[in-house]
């Protein structure tokens, strides 16, 4: 073949070919992205309820959605994302009653009166989708699209915070009628029991306060409320402080931090083996969330995610590779994170 | 070189690649290199690529148990393809086996079972073509029999 024809054949292609890949219809463009981020809120709200579920929490909610601004998967790591969570059973409930509901649930929840079960959902939606804490926000309603009732829970530059929007409407007076309030108390009681239920989910906990005292660590280990108060003007440094450890601790690893905000310190440790569980590939998630409790004092919560892979030899596995440690690891992720509590408070001062 | 010997040669060396497949796979579970998922679909995928040809290879072996070492000289491009395919494929499958077990090569354990399964369908072609006149069977009942054995293909 004579070069002429050859390259006219290739020019006769490049046209043929060229229509098709820059003459793309932008509206079709939008609808792939908006199918494969709909593909992806599906997968993420999914994985979520399995988690919930695993940790005994899917009977007093369930996540509904997962929404992005914008509705896109962006490349920006910046991108914000909301995950859409009910209280199962309030549907029917007026908001004011929503209120208690919710109350007595997080409070069942926690067994205590700590209020980290908020963090802990917060967090979770965070580390499942490999983004900071200050870019995820968990809405937490009766129904879908319920605009009455709606618990904010996020992370600002402040600390952890929580938000509760309730409609003033003459409906809500309705609400304190002492018969509205029996069922309710039926429907969580029915919801909170049997009590071994409630004893799973203290004992499947991951998060915890850090002491500034290795003495006043409780027999569960767990601080004693008192003990888990920072002052506002320690903060700082005391973040800080336990950041260094925590990159002391993990320095034959790969630790990397992810964030630094001024009440909020993520880390995402890897290429480690023998931390948890034996002879696997470790990938932990941890965060150090500080949570105003007045104005004056802040309370630190640790919470660690795991993930694991096998693999023989040196070389650490992809990304892709990693599956949740939660639910077949778990006691070993509470029995590791119960003993990295106490090196932690061990050594601070 | 016979048909005899290249029979017993390349048989035995079939049987005992997919013996030692299956080991090398039960093994690297043992050392952490696949969860127990990941081995017994690595084995749901692999056994049945060797099952069809080492059943033909037994048969054959048990039928002529009593038979005098015999046979016709064959040619040489047909040894060297006969033992360098083989030669090629059990590789192939040890090599994917070991890399995927170390995290090399295979970013997932999807791409790994997705390699494999390339492969069987390439090798399957082949090996049924050479070792069918060895055992006295036709090509495409080897086929048949070892596409028989491939299962459905399983998520891990």
């Amino acid at each position: 073949m004579r070069a002429s024809t050859l390259a006219f054949l290739i020019i006769l292609s490049a046209f043929s070919i060229a229509p098709s890949a820059c003459g793309d219809d932008p509206r079709a463009a939008i609808d792939r992205d908006r199918q494969a981020f709909d593909a992806f809120a599906l997968q993420a709200t999914a994985t979520y309820q399995e988690w919930l579920h695993a940790n005994g929490m899917d009977h007093a909610i369930t996540a509904t959605s997962v929404t992005a601004t914008p509705p896109f998967l962006l490349q920006d790591s910046q991108q914000p994302f909301t995950l859409h969570l009910t209280l199962n059973g309030s549907a029917e409930y007026p908001q004011t009653l929503a209120h208690e509901f919710w109350n007595t649930i997080r409070d069942q929840l926690a067994n205590t009166a700590h209020t980290d079960i908020e963090q802990r959902l917060l967090l979770r939606f965070a580390h499942q989708l490999n983004i900071s804490a200050t870019q995820a926000t968990i809405k937490l309603t009766r129904y879908p699209n319920d605009q009455c009732w709606i618990v904010t829970l996020s992370v600002t530059v402040a600390g952890y915070e929580t938000h509760e929007h309730v409609c003033t409407s003459a409906s809500a007076t309705t609400t304190m009628h002492p018969e509205a309030l029996t069922p309710l108390a039926e429907q969580v009681k029915k919801m909170t029991n049997p009590t071994y239920r409630v004893a799973t989910i203290a004992e499947n906990k991951q998060d915890m306060g850090i002491c500034q005292n290795a003495t006043t660590l409780g027999a569960d280990g767990r601080c004693v409320t008192a003990a888990t108060i920072t002052p506002a003007a320690q903060l700082a440094p005391t973040l800080e402080k336990l950041a260094a450890r925590l990159r002391d601790h993990y320095k034959n690893a790969r630790y990397q931090q992810t964030s630094a905000t001024g009440a909020l310190r993520e880390a995402t440790i890897d290429r480690m083996k023998n931390e948890v569980l034996t002879d696997r590939w470790e990938r932990l998630q941890l965060s150090l969330l500080a949570a105003p409790l007045d104005a004056k004092n802040f309370q630190i919560v640790l919470i660690v995610d795991g993930q694991y892979a096998p693999g023989i030899g040196t070389t650490p596995p992809a990304l892709e590779s990693y599956r949740d440690m939660e639910p077949q690891y778990t006691s070993a992720l509470t029995t590791y994170t119960k003993a990295l509590l106490t090196t932690l408070t061990g050594a601070t001062p | 070189m016979t048909d005899t010997t290249l029979r017993t040669r390349a048989g035995l060396f079939w049987v005992f690649a997919h013996f030692a497949i299956i080991t090398t796979i039960i093994v690297c579970f043992f050392l952490k290199g696949f969860e127990f998922d990941e081995m017994t679909t690595l084995l749901a995928v692999i056994v049945p690529m060797f099952a069809g040809t080492t059943t033909v290879i037994v048969r054959y072996f048990t039928q002529h148990a009593q038979d005098a070492p015999q046979g016709a000289i064959i040619n040489t491009p047909y040894i060297v393809l006969t033992s360098a395919l083989l030669l090629l494929f059990t590789l192939t499958i040890f090599a994917t086996i070991i890399l995927r077990a170390r995290n090399q090569a295979f970013a997932t354990f999807d791409q790994c079972k997705l390699f494999l399964t390339a492969v069987e369908a390439f090798y399957v072609v082949y090996t049924s073509t050479l070792l069918a006149p060895l055992f006295n069977v036709r090509p495409e009942d080897l086929r048949k029999q070892q596409q028989q054995a491939v299962p459905e293909k399983t998520e891990p």
